[in-house]
């Protein structure tokens, strides 16, 4: 009797304890509201770039302009609004101290970037940066470079691209080169030279000289490498410039003419186009051991192939079908399909670096478009049109395409436009330019 | 015998236990969210709630049908607490604010002489809890108010590779003042940190949360301004319209 109560009693307590247990555990019940956000918008960030302080006089002259450097690349971008330098309400005066969010925030500047020019004792400068996210109050990043000061754009570009980098989640391009056909002269005698730029227009100068015809340069994917189409030796001829060394080479010794060379992804190889007796074909060529591949056997035009980023397969163009039309196939020539089905004729198909994309020109109706389609064919956009635009080229980052635009009766000039179809922006060249090349982020 | 007594405490006190346990479910019910709860739940919410309805024009067809409709056992449950009681009915003027256009489009708008929208956030003040309808109507607002806001500081992922993909949900904790209290806290996605595309998805959602703080409409708002409860916590999901 006596266990059988305390058996009872414990029973009782267990339950007592257990109920205060389970009221005590019970989270206060506090609604929460479920909200959806969905449409958003595509605005440029507003960031304020200050000037770079400096200690002396030279030191602020170029803290000023690498400051304007970076805003000209920031807006140039489509993705950023740097705010005017005379709405600042804080005036940075030390790089150690914190900015006041406060004074920003009130701007409504997203970003900011702060930096500082210091001399050095061997004439060299030291470039220090920072840059703050505004509304979460906190340092996203900061470097130090040092470098002769004849080299501060190149500084300037390299801070673009971290700032670019930390706010977009990809990889910059503005420390990159655009090498390009210069065109001088008159129609009938119009002289052709390759050229390369930075590519914001800055720091131009001629790698050919006015002697022969360049056509089609391309840059290599992995290395200050360039290929391109020269008429030097007589015949059409796909050449290679190593810029590092300013050294030229004929692309092999072939009994026809050879044109629209592309290196593949990992920059030991060449694809490119050889004309024997009216028939194009396009070739493979590892660069290593010159042993060359043909991919393509049609008594149809193909020509203008790019690999795919991963190496595996070639987008070209061939009129096998009548006009000329886009095609895939492995990089070992098999598995040929089509892929452009609309109304135009379409050529210069150039693989995205992304790999998701493949960038286009298609004429019909007397104007020429550059647009883009997935590599299956679908999701055909027309990002610009005009009289006459050709020739795409991407950023290294897949997210801005170069080409140029030719009026009627006018010169051609290099044209950027956002893979968006927003953001159309002429790229300054002090002659007519064509046939832009991209080249990969510099080392 | 003294065996008998004790079990028969037990199960007294075992059965005083579980009915304060079902009272304090019942209290928390109406605070507890409005989507998950049964239509049933929410005509009696109209009627027999812990709270008095609009008295100047009830809504005598739908309560009649409601009174019928309702399930029997849920009854007890939702009956009315001895602290409350009906307010006393108030001057129409007194509830109609026409400063405020936004508030009184809100009535314009209710159908079937319901209670009004305006209506409830006085009531708020006078303690009672909240009806489970009435809840529901405030979330929504509340929700309608903070993605509102949220939209303009939100930069959307729609330029960037496969922007379906890039969902996010963030938990936000506000002050009184609708300013954010402490970080905003990412919900999903749980692992993005090497995956450059999702991370920089998160960090435009967070930048969202943040270019928007103070959500100041919330309690500047006549109708949910003094709901604090309500809004309090939220959780706000970032994604691309299908």
């Amino acid at each position: 009797m006596k266990r059988a109560e305390v058996m009872l009693m414990r029973l009782f307590a267990a339950f007592v304890i257990a109920f205060a247990m389970m009221s005590s555990a019970a989270p206060v019940a506090h609604a929460q509201v479920r909200v959806s956000v969905e449409d958003g918008h595509l605005n440029p960030m507003p960031i304020a770039v200050v000037e770079f302080i400096g200690a002396n006089p030279a030191a602020q002259q170029v803290g000023r302009d690498v400051a304007g450097v970076i805003r000209a690349n920031l807006d140039r971008s489509g993705l950023f609004r740097p705010i005017a330098s005379n709405a600042f309400i804080e005036r940075i005066q030390a790089l150690n101290v914190p900015p006041r969010f406060a004074d920003w925030k009130i701007i409504d500047a997203q970003a900011l970037v702060v930096g500082e020019i210091t001399p050095q004792a061997d004439g060299r400068i030291r470039v220090d940066y920072r840059v703050y996210d505004v509304f979460a109050e906190r340092e996203l990043t900061s470097d130090t470079f040092v470098t002769t000061p004849d080299n501060w754009r190149r500084i300037a570009h390299k801070i673009s691209d971290e700032v670019y980098e930390q706010l977009t989640g990809e990889q910059g391009y503005f420390d990159t080169r655009i090498v390009f056909v210069s065109e001088t002269g008159p129609r009938t005698r119009r002289v052709k030279r390759l050229m390369i730029m930075d590519q914001d227009g800055a720091n131009p100068f001629f790698l050919t000289s006015a002697d022969a015809m360049v056509l089609t340069p391309r840059y290599s994917p992995t290395a200050q490498t360039i290929t391109y189409m020269s008429f030097e030796t007589g015949a059409p001829r796909v050449f290679l410039y190593d810029l590092a060394t300013n050294r030229r080479e004929v692309l092999g010794d072939f009994p026809g003419m050879t044109f629209s060379p592309r290196f593949s992804p990992n920059g030991r190889g060449v694809v490119f186009t050889l004309d024997m007796n009216g028939n194009s074909e396009i070739y493979a060529m590892d660069l290593g051991n010159r042993a060359r591949r043909r991919l393509t056997n049609n008594a149809a035009i193909d020509t203008s192939p790019s690999y795919s980023p991963d190496g595996n397969q070639i987008v070209f163009t061939s009129d096998r079908g009548g006009s000329p039309q886009l095609y895939v196939m492995n990089s070992d020539g098999s598995g040929q399909r089509r892929i452009s089905f609309g109304s135009g004729r379409y050529s210069t198909p150039v693989w995205s670096p992304r790999g998701d994309l493949i960038a286009f020109t298609r004429e019909g109706g007397g104007r020429f478009a550059i647009g883009v389609m997935r590599p299956d064919g679908s999701g055909e956009r027309i990002l610009t049109e005009s009289y006459l635009d050709e020739a795409p080229t991407w950023s290294p980052n897949g997210r801005v395409i170069m080409f140029f635009r030719e009026s009627r009766g006018g010169g051609a000039r290099l044209w950027s436009v956002d893979l968006t179809g927003r953001n159309l922006r002429e790229i300054p060249t002090q002659t007519d330019a064509s046939d832009p090349a991209w080249s990969p982020l510099l080392p | 015998m003294r065996a008998g007594l004790v079990v028969s405490i037990i199960g007294h006190v075992g059965a005083a236990l579980m009915t304060m346990l079902v009272w304090e479910a019942s209290s928390s019910l109406p605070t507890s969210g409005g989507a998950v709860v049964p239509i049933e739940i929410v005509a009696i919410a109209d009627e027999a709630n812990v709270r008095a309805l609009r008295l100047d024009a009830p809504d005598e067809e739908a309560s009649a049908q409601e009174e019928q409709t309702a399930p029997e056992e849920i009854q007890p449950a939702a009956a009315p607490t001895p602290g409350a009681r009906r307010p006393p009915p108030r001057p129409q003027e007194e509830e109609f604010d026409l400063s405020d256009a936004s508030a009184f489009i809100n009535r314009e708008r209710e159908p079937n002489n319901r209670p009004r929208e305006g209506e409830l956030s006085t009531r708020d003040q006078e303690g009672a809890g909240r009806g489970t309808a009435e809840t529901a109507t405030l979330e929504a607002r509340i929700a309608s108010i903070s993605s509102q806001a949220l939209n303009r500081c939100w930069r959307s992922v729609a330029d960037m590779p496969d922007p379906q993909r890039l969902r996010v949900v963030v938990a936000i904790r506000l002050n009184r003042d609708g300013s954010l209290n402490g970080q905003p806290r990412v919900v999903s996605p749980t692992n993005y940190t090497f995956d450059p595309l999702m991370s920089e998805a998160v960090n435009r959602a967070l930048r969202a949360v943040r270019t928007c703080d103070p959500l100041d409409r919330l309690p500047e708002d006549p109708i949910v301004g003094e709901a604090y409860d309500l809004w309090r916590d939220q959780e706000v999901e970032f994604k691309v319209r299908q």
